[in-house]
């Protein structure tokens, strides 16, 4: 009989392989559903925009989505990350677990052109759940965003991780910080 | 798939709820993406 594939290896890790999977589905997810979300705006709220198709780009932690709207292009980055404790309340989440990520810069190169809105989504669930949930019930969080603009006004560089070759990021800490709710920022968007 | 707005001290987000039943189409689509793209990162 043929062993059952182990997800995890000796020590309790995912294996690379797997989290590299488990982490792009996570991410299609949350860029399809923010498409989704602004599609049915756009429907419900009778706008002149379009989703602009764009190609792949291996950039690990985030996704791009174009828009245009009356003719004028927006860009918008998604970035999603799982809630590892499933302890954690919504509380949480907004008031000290996570953060919004705008820009960024690594020690060694620039980053990419800046984008007009960053948004954010939670997973909450841990990374190897997430083929068995899409195959039953999944729910996604679009918990928050900001335009490149309120990223500079109320935002701060985070820049703990540079030492260790990780990018420096604008973030807004902690995400209800941000008065406008996400309803507000995709309002904004579709402007 | 359903869009639903909940509040947290007047904060608002929203939660898109997805069902294999009645998404199966797209979320078919996302894993088939989300394993080619992994195939596709360094």
């Amino acid at each position: 009989m043929q062993k059952k594939q182990n997800k995890n290896d000796p020590s309790g890790e995912i294996r690379g392989e797997d989290k590299i999977i488990f982490n792009n589905v996570a991410g299609v997810l949350a860029e399809e559903v923010v498409k989704e979300y602004l599609k049915k705006l756009i429907i419900d709220f009778k706008i002149n925009a379009k989703i602009v198709p764009t190609p792949f780009t291996d950039h690990k932690t985030h996704r791009d989505i174009k828009i245009e709207v009356n003719g004028k292009t927006k860009t918008i980055e998604v970035r999603s990350s799982f809630q590892i404790s499933p302890r954690l309340t919504i509380s949480g989440v907004l008031t000290w677990a996570f953060r919004l990520l705008g820009r960024y810069t690594t020690k060694y190169k620039k980053g990419e052109p800046e984008k007009d809105f960053y948004i954010t989504i939670i997973h909450r669930y841990r990374n190897e759940e997430i083929l068995r949930n899409i195959k039953n019930k999944a729910e996604v969080y679009i918990i928050g965003g900001a335009s490149k603009e309120v990223f500079e006004a109320m935002g701060f560089d985070d820049d703990s991780g540079l030492k260790q070759g990780k990018a420096c990021y604008r973030v807004i800490k902690p995400i209800i910080s941000v008065k406008k709710g996400v309803t507000e920022v995709f309002k904004e968007i579709l402007e | 798939m359903d869009f639903r707005e909940e509040e947290f001290n007047g904060y608002k987000y929203v939660i898109a709820d997805l069902n294999y039943s009645f998404d199966k189409e797209f979320l078919d689509e996302v894993e088939r993406k989300g394993k080619e793209d992994a195939k596709k990162t360094k």
